[in-house]
């Protein structure tokens, strides 16, 4: 079943007339986690804030759960689309215990109470509802936001950027927690980010943002393994591009395309000369932890980065390299 | 917002329309006064307030010397006493029986010659400078204290000193902040009534009472008014452009406060000295006349119906204050919601109210509210067959009305910080869980912005106390405020009865300056 429907959506700010979403279709089925990536004013936040109905589109047609919730004669007010929205600061009101906080969406009823204490137990927070948000830490509050947006049961959850305000240190324990409650309650949800380890961790599907259009979209496996774009296979790691010519040097029969891609972890080197392999010299070094990576050039003056994890190798030393046609990218010029 | 712009638009308008009859006399025999003295007062006290202001400012923020906290703070205290009050606390100052001519003759045997003759432009215009002198000083502190850190470091990594720094790269990046200030200044000067009747100095605030009560010509008050007004709308575009031209680039690193040098110990004496000249001459000497004539005339003046009076006060103060907020918080709100630009702009227009001195407010609040007085006194007796009086002019109503008109400035400006500070990130956060416009506003926004609501109305508070010139002009027949009885024993010249109602002015004025040091200080 779908949840979520839009369908030609565009908005432009008139501040600077940029356009910040360009006739964007997307669909999301209910139970899915799909992320949406990309880098700054990509138009990742304002999607979020369309759907969520905090502003308005220049055109184009929303529909929640087959209802229409905006389109050219249509505007449902943000409080009567039934959408739970965690922001990226939470947003906890500061002046209302936690409780008051997580019961705020709920209208008076025997029940309310009965609810507050359940989805406060669901985040592991059953014991917080008379304190207050600044008694809590970061992650604490994360996890009341989450709570606050669940209580009343929405049709779907968003979440803008919710783990940038984390520390890295406690960004992945936390980030697994707050999901595995996400999946339990079955809510369908969308969440923006830069980060693509965010979005490859947790996300059932990915959709690509770029200059306001969704430029790929599929399951993190798909997008790791067969980026559309150079841009979109950066996004998820360093990778070395070329183009026709230059791969050409390699003497690798492969499907034709107009650039060529390698992440530096996937090339194959040997410190002696064998078959089918290129001699090429070290240049430089970067220390990156449990890997080193080092500049290459190749004896047709072709550059790589590569990456290697137990090695070290003297700047100047002669290697031999191959690349594995398994893991070779082809990308396509857009028509 | 086309009520609260009535009295402008009314004021405005009549400038097609022409004045009354008694103009060709004004405008041959007494204009030039009128002109020169007011063109007079405004230049000198934007002088001795750039110097009274700037000076203390600069080095209660440049430099350690004992005392500077308490006396950064004891600067600001002159904004609790209203012009005209300080008015009256020099006139018995240097009055023959004041205490300078009691000092001079007594303790130093001088007779005659030491008497110095306080009533008149300059003896004016230099108290009204020690009265006005801290909305530059404020300004001033504000921009030294919080945005002249990099420049000046900049400018000591260059081996540049302190007092270069201070004059060639501090005060020009200052400029913008310190004309604000003086506009303020600028504003109460043009604006003053009760100081420059005592003094004998006619100027237009003055000039537009005499027509509107000695002429009985209101053609004329209106006309002279409007004229006013002109004048200083084109003083705040003149502002805004000079701003314009010097839009300086601060970012957030450029807030950390200046860094405070600690001079020898004989410089220390004369910055504390300096610093202490404008609170003794703007605060501690006119309230010490003041407590003085409040200890002899007190059984006189303390009545049941100076209680009475009391009571009006603060009764038109607190409605006006929370009518001001109310509005003030529906138009910042209506503004931040609507999605059209005409509203938003729309919605700081009345703000303007401040900048018109309240003569002219009055004098624009009476011709429309004439109008629709009339009219509904016509109706009721046509239809109804009952003679209602005036519902607006010379009422409550329509006192109320005039200062709400003039003081939503007063609380606009803390209300809209208070708002831009929490922005509308909890107002979402409430929207997203369902809950309509009314009960977010009432839970969400007015909880969160309490102290901006509270500052506001605050000010408009103590403002309203202190309002002389359009309370005279619409307050009700047989209904005093303290400002109004101050104004007529002044009058009177039962200069020392002033004395009980002034101190309680100044009492209220003091309690949002703390408030207003303590934000300073945050």
């Amino acid at each position: 079943m779908i949840v979520l429907n839009i369908q030609g959506v565009t908005k432009s700010y008139t501040s600077d007339r940029k356009c910040v979403l360009s006739n964007l279709d997307f669909t999301l089925e209910k139970g899915d986690i799909c992320a949406f990536i990309g880098e700054s004013g990509t138009g990742k936040s304002t999607l979020l804030k369309l759907i969520a109905g905090l502003e308005a589109s220049d055109s184009g047609t929303i529909i929640l759960e087959g209802k229409t919730v905006e389109s050219a004669s249509k505007f449902v007010a943000a409080e009567d689309r039934g959408v739970g929205f965690v922001f990226q600061d939470f947003t906890l009101f500061p002046h209302m215990s936690i409780k008051k906080n997580v019961g705020y969406g709920l209208a008076k009823s025997q029940y309310k109470k009965a609810r507050v204490s359940e989805v406060l137990r669901m985040v592991g927070l059953g014991s917080y509802g008379d304190r207050y948000p600044h008694e809590l830490s970061g992650g604490e509050q994360q996890r009341i936001a989450l709570a606050r947006a669940l209580a009343p049961n929405p049709t779907l959850l968003l979440l803008d950027e919710p783990f940038s305000n984390l520390d890295t240190a406690l960004k992945s324990q936390i980030r697994n927690e707050l999901f595995e409650i996400i999946k339990a309650t079955g809510v369908s949800c969308i969440f923006v980010t830069h980060d693509a380890q965010d979005a490859i961790a947790l996300a059932h599907k990915i959709a690509v943002l770029d200059q306001g259009k969704v430029i790929q979209m599929g399951t993190p496996k798909v997008l790791f393994d067969q980026p559309f774009t150079p841009a979109i296979a950066r996004f998820f790691g360093e990778i070395n591009i070329f183009n026709q010519e230059d791969f050409q040097h390699f003497d690798i029969e492969l499907e034709k395309a107009d650039f060529y891609g390698i992440r530096p972890e996937h090339i194959t080197y040997s410190l002696t000369p064998e078959k089918n392999r290129q001699s090429a010299v070290i240049m430089g070094e970067t220390f990156h932890g449990l890997w080193r990576k080092y500049r290459i050039k190749l004896s047709s003056q072709i550059e790589l980065d590569l990456m290697v994890d137990a090695q070290v190798l003297m700047e100047g030393k002669e290697i031999f390299i191959t690349l594995d046609p398994a893991y070779l990218l082809r990308f396509h010029k857009k028509n | 917002m086309l009520l609260l712009g009535a009295p402008l638009l009314t004021i405005l308008l009549k400038l097609f329309s022409g004045p009354g009859e008694s103009w060709a006399h004004i405008k041959e025999y007494l204009l030039l006064d009128y002109l020169f003295n007011s063109l007079f007062l405004m230049v000198a006290c934007c002088i001795f307030t750039l110097i009274l202001g700037v000076i203390p400012a600069w080095l209660v923020s440049a430099y350690s010397f004992p005392f500077r906290k308490l006396l950064q703070w004891l600067l600001i205290l002159p904004l609790a006493f209203p012009n005209y009050l300080t008015a009256y606390a020099y006139a018995g100052l240097f009055d023959y029986s004041g205490i300078y001519e009691r000092i001079m003759v007594q303790i130093f045997n001088l007779d005659h010659f030491s008497h110095i003759d306080i009533m008149g432009i300059w003896g004016l215009a230099w108290v009204m400078s020690f009265s006005l002198y801290p909305y530059v000083y404020l300004s001033a502190r504000s921009f030294f204290s919080h945005q002249s850190h990099r420049q000046m470091s900049a400018a000591k990594v260059l081996g540049v000193g302190r007092f270069k720094a201070f004059y060639s790269i501090v005060l020009p990046l200052a400029r913008p902040a310190v004309v604000g200030g003086l506009l303020l200044v600028v504003m109460e000067v043009l604006g003053d009534y009760g100081s420059a009747y005592y003094y004998g100095v006619s100027t237009y605030t003055t000039a537009i009472f005499r027509s509107w009560f000695a002429l009985e010509e209101p053609e004329t008050a209106v006309y002279l008014s409007a004229q006013l007004c002109m004048f200083i709308l084109f003083l705040i575009v003149m502002e805004r452009s000079l701003r314009g031209g010097a839009k300086y680039q601060f970012n957030s690193e450029g807030s950390q406060e200046l860094i405070k040098k600690t001079p020898k110990s004989h410089i220390q004496a004369i910055f504390m000295l300096v610093t202490i000249i404008p609170i003794l001459l703007g605060f501690i000497l006119p309230l010490i006349q003041m407590i003085y004539w409040a200890s002899i005339t007190f059984h006189e003046v303390w009545s049941t119906s100076f209680l009475s009076i009391v009571w009006s006060s603060f009764y038109f103060s607190m409605i006006t204050a929370f009518i001001c907020i109310c509005i003030s918080f529906f138009l910042i709100y209506a503004a931040k919601w609507s999605r059209s630009l005409i509203i938003q702009r729309l919605s700081t227009l009345p703000v303007l109210g401040y900048a018109v001195p309240g003569v002219v407010i009055a004098v624009g609040i009476m011709i429309p509210t004439l109008i629709i007085d009339k009219w509904l006194v016509n109706m009721t007796q046509y239809y109804l067959n009952w003679s209602m009086g005036f519902l607006i002019n010379g009422t409550i109503i329509g006192l109320i009305f005039a200062y709400s008109v003039r003081f939503l400035a007063v609380s606009y400006h803390p209300i809209e910080a208070s708002i831009q500070k929490t922005g509308m990130r909890f107002e979402q956060a409430a929207q997203m869980l369902g809950v309509k416009r009314w009960k977010r506003m009432l839970q969400i926004n007015i909880p969160l912005n309490k102290l901006g609501l509270l500052s506001g109305a605050l000010l408009v508070f103590v403002d309203t106390m202190k309002e002389l010139p359009l309370t005279l002009l619409l307050k009700p027949y047989g209904i005093m405020t303290l400002s109004v009885k101050a104004f007529e024993y002044a009058s009177d010249e039962r200069i020392a009865e002033t004395a009980l109602p002034a101190l309680l002015i100044i009492m209220t004025g003091l309690i949002p300056i703390f408030f207003l040091n303590r934000m300073m200080n945050a």
